[in-house]
């Protein structure tokens, strides 16, 4: 069974960048332009990893995984910000609302494969 | 490092127990490939190049240590089933254990400073072929297997990869455990440390750092346990939860400074200490060259015995001490001699057991040139596209170990022919309705004092037309001649220089060089070889040989008042006959035997000696055999049986025809020992 992977961001071209690398490294992945979308992805089938980022219009990414840990069904799902903000204080943030990881964009396709396989086991 | 090398010892050992390692390798391989999900086995195989890699770094072998390291790591995979057993592999670990095996001949012959060229290319080769078979792995089914194989090659980013994810691991349990210490036992807060654990967990899992997926494992569980209320949670918890963080840090320190995990701190320091070493130019290796002797193993069975006997001689030397000293002073003569006859006796009993022992020690399986033949059969099949099954039969049988080595060439020669020649491909076997796979039977018996190889196989057989169409192409025979040949005799033509039935030159049955070769080299080990054929069902080739070179058991014959030797296997028998019994002329004489006619010569003439005018009326003759023909050999007088030790022929006698070597007699006399049949080879051309 593969893998599956919702990627949530603004940029089209991120998507589908994204979309393809973790595709071409065996993973079946799905898309969503925004927080409020991946709400309503994730409520229609189960993920087993997200890669988010944070600014994107109608809900953040901070929102979505704030909303996501409040319910149980979610508390455990792997998830990955990745987002062009460098500073300190915002990798804390990405991490105290729940993220997994926190990469800083532009990530190298490699690692964040990588960093999908070492979440998912 | 490489004071070891100068140690005849250690290095003995070394090249012995390697020696060992690799020749077992073959059958374990070719066993894998029928059996690729025998864990045994293949940890069995993955033992032996272990122990070659750890025995060579104790020695500083840098380029075995390589190639050993290189085969364990795909020995390894395949053990972890991120690889599958392929011909290709096999082929790849074949390969190596080949270069290993020169390596360490070339170890043994004290080249080691040669060693490093060589490799330097058959590294190359090695590289190739991982890279080769790392390719063939990006197909197999599962996809994620396949880059997770992929992934493993860039450790260092790898490494980043899992310290930057670690870091962000480290600091979200750390800020969670200040939440607990203040005392806000939220459930987000479990929550988030259960997360956490559980991603370090996997992670380390992704790294094989056992260690710290043990502890993340743990910990997981205990928070998974507070989630579900089974524990509450207390001071004690997250005291644990704290220290298992602390150790957590060191570890994840180590990784950083030496890609290990590794818990003491005293390891690091003397772990550092080796790489360095390792960066240190390596001092050049000692100009002094070890000579290694040649070994052999001997059951300590024999060697008692040897040491048994070897008191016995003692004790006997000293009973004949006594006896002369009686004998020079004249005392009880008659009562000596009876004392000196039985010492005698227990002499020649002695002896006996001594040389019976000796032999023993001399005479190895014909195993040792039997195993061989599995994988060649392998390669070939794989590289000529046929199936082939081999099988073995008799290889317990004893030889004399120089024999074992002379017949290989030889065997891998017919072998080979049987092959390319001989068996046919699955489609023309089917076509024949013969079973796809062909089988090549190679067995070995003794029988009395000879032992007897034979190679079968049940392909398309020689024509023996053909073979006589060749032969008169390539000028080796005649028309005429050809037609007083039996098929027995026109089969044997292709042991002729210069004959080869192959359409053309094939990589397996080498180049041009035919069937002569393998005649030439069962001759030197005094043997014979007979083929036998039957169209579409296939070839024998039955190779006689004599138990021992050294030992030879000759008929002794005078000639000229000069005594010759004729090994007895050639002898048919002998008779004395009168001189008009003998018909024909000068070259072209004959007798009548039992209703048979049979060529008979001079030896004096054979062997230009001067004729001494022997006119008596009774003649006696020796008959004897070779290379399938008879010959009647004329001599002044017969006289007895005996067992001789061969010496070699040195200087111009050597080349002299007819002779095969030299021997001492008990009373000290030289004596010429005759080649039967070179000697009926004189007799014909001399018609």
């Amino acid at each position: 069974m593969k893998k599956k992977i919702l990627v949530v961001d603004d940029s089209a071209t991120i998507r589908t960048l994204q979309g393809f690398i973790l595709e071409s490294a065996g993973f079946e992945v799905q898309t969503a332009s925004n927080g409020i979308e991946a709400l309503e992805k994730l409520y229609r089938e189960n993920f087993d990893l997200i890669v988010a980022d944070i600014n994107m219009p109608k809900m953040d990414g901070l929102k979505l995984i704030q909303t996501l840990r409040e319910q149980d069904i979610y508390r455990d799902l792997p998830i990955i910000i990745v987002t062009t903000e460098e500073e300190e204080e915002d990798r804390e943030r990405g991490l105290a609302v729940g993220a997994n990881v926190y990469l800083v964009k532009p990530t190298d396709p490699k690692k964040l494969v990588m960093n999908v396989k070492m979440l998912l086991g | 490092m490489n004071e070891f090398l100068n140690d005849p010892e250690i290095m003995g050992e070394f090249i012995n127990e390697s020696r060992e390692h690799l020749e077992s390798l073959e059958p374990k391989l070719l066993q894998l490939e029928k059996e690729p999900h025998n864990l045994d086995l293949l940890n069995d195989i993955f033992r032996s190049f272990h122990t070659l890699k750890g025995s060579s770094s104790f020695l500083g072998l840098t380029q075995i240590i390589e190639l050993s390291h290189k085969s364990e790591s795909i020995l390894d995979k395949l053990r972890r089933e991120e690889l599958k057993v392929t011909p290709e592999i096999i082929d790849f670990i074949f390969k190596t254990a080949d270069i290993l095996k020169s390596l360490i001949e070339d170890v043994a012959s004290g080249k080691e400073d040669k060693i490093k060229g060589v490799t330097a290319n058959l590294s190359k080769d090695i590289s190739e072929i991982i890279n080769k078979i790392e390719e063939t792995i990006e197909k197999p089914p599962s996809k994620e297997k396949e880059l997770k194989i992929e992934a493993k090659k860039i450790d260092n980013e790898e490494k980043e990869v899992f310290l930057n994810a670690t870091q962000q691991y480290l600091s979200t349990i750390v800020e969670c455990i200040n939440k607990l210490k203040k005392g806000t036992y939220e459930q987000e807060v479990i929550n988030a440390l259960f997360r956490t654990f559980h991603s370090l967990k996997s992670s380390a899992d992704y790294m094989k750092f056992s260690e710290i997926k043990d502890i993340a494992e743990e910990k997981e569980d205990l928070l998974q346990k507070i989630r579900e209320k089974k524990i509450s949670i207390s001071k004690e918890t997250v005291d644990e939860l704290n220290s298992s963080y602390n150790i957590l840090v060191k570890l994840i320190k180590n990784i950083e400074k030496s890609g290990e995990e590794l818990l003491q701190p005293e390891f690091i320091s003397s772990k550092e200490e080796k790489t360095e070493k390792k960066i240190s130019p390596e001092k050049p290796l000692p100009q002094k060259k070890i000579r290694l002797e040649k070994t052999i193993r001997v059951s300590e069975n024999k060697l008692d015995l040897l040491m048994n006997l070897a008191g016995e001689l003692i004790i006997n030397r000293g009973g004949l001490f006594s006896i002369a000293q009686k004998l020079e002073a004249g005392e009880k003569i008659s009562e000596t001699c009876k004392q000196l006859r039985e010492t005698i006796e227990v002499m020649n009993r002695i002896t006996r057991d001594l040389q019976t022992v000796v032999m023993d020690i001399h005479m190895l399986p014909i195993k040792n040139l039997f195993n061989k033949f599995p994988r060649m059969i392998r390669d070939l099949c794989r590289k000529k596209n046929k199936k082939i099954e081999l099988k073995i039969s008799g290889e317990e049988t004893h030889l004399d170990k120089m024999m074992i080595e002379k017949l290989g060439d030889p065997l891998i020669h017919l072998i080979r022919n049987s092959v390319d020649h001989g068996i046919e491909t699955p489609e023309e076997r089917r076509a024949k309705g013969k079973p796809e796979k062909g089988t090549i039977k190679l067995s070995a018996f003794q029988e009395g004092e000879s032992v007897t190889i034979k190679i079968e196989d049940d392909g398309k057989g020689i024509n023996p037309e053909l073979i006589c169409q060749t032969a008169i192409k390539k000028g080796i025979i005649n028309e005429e001649k050809i037609k007083s040949l039996n098929k027995k005799e026109r089969l044997n033509l292709i042991f002729l220089p210069g004959f080869s039935t192959a359409k053309k030159v094939t990589d397996i049955s080498g180049r041009g060089v035919g069937m002569d070769v393998v005649m030439t080299a069962v001759k030197d080990l005094r043997g014979e070889i007979d083929v036998d054929t039957h169209i579409d069902r296939g070839t024998v080739f039955t190779i006689t040989l004599p138990l021992t070179l050294a030992i030879l058991k000759v008929f002794l014959i005078e000639v000229n008042k000069q005594t010759f030797a004729l090994p007895l296997s050639s002898v048919k028998e002998t008779l004395q006959i009168n001189s008009n019994q003998i018909k024909g002329i000068l070259n072209k004489e004959s007798i009548v035997v039992r209703n048979r006619v049979v060529g008979i010569a001079r030896l004096s003439d054979l062997l230009n000696l001067t004729h001494n005018g022997n006119k008596n009326r009774h003649i006696s003759i020796v008959i004897i055999e070779g290379g399938g023909k008879e010959l009647g050999i004329a001599v002044d007088a017969l006289q007895r049986e005996e067992e001789i030790v061969i010496k070699p022929l040195e200087g111009c006698l050597a080349d002299t025809k007819g002779l095969a070597g030299a021997t001492i007699l008990g009373d000290g006399r030289v004596v010429l020992i005759l080649d039967p049949r070179e000697l009926i080879q004189l007799a014909i051309n001399g018609r």
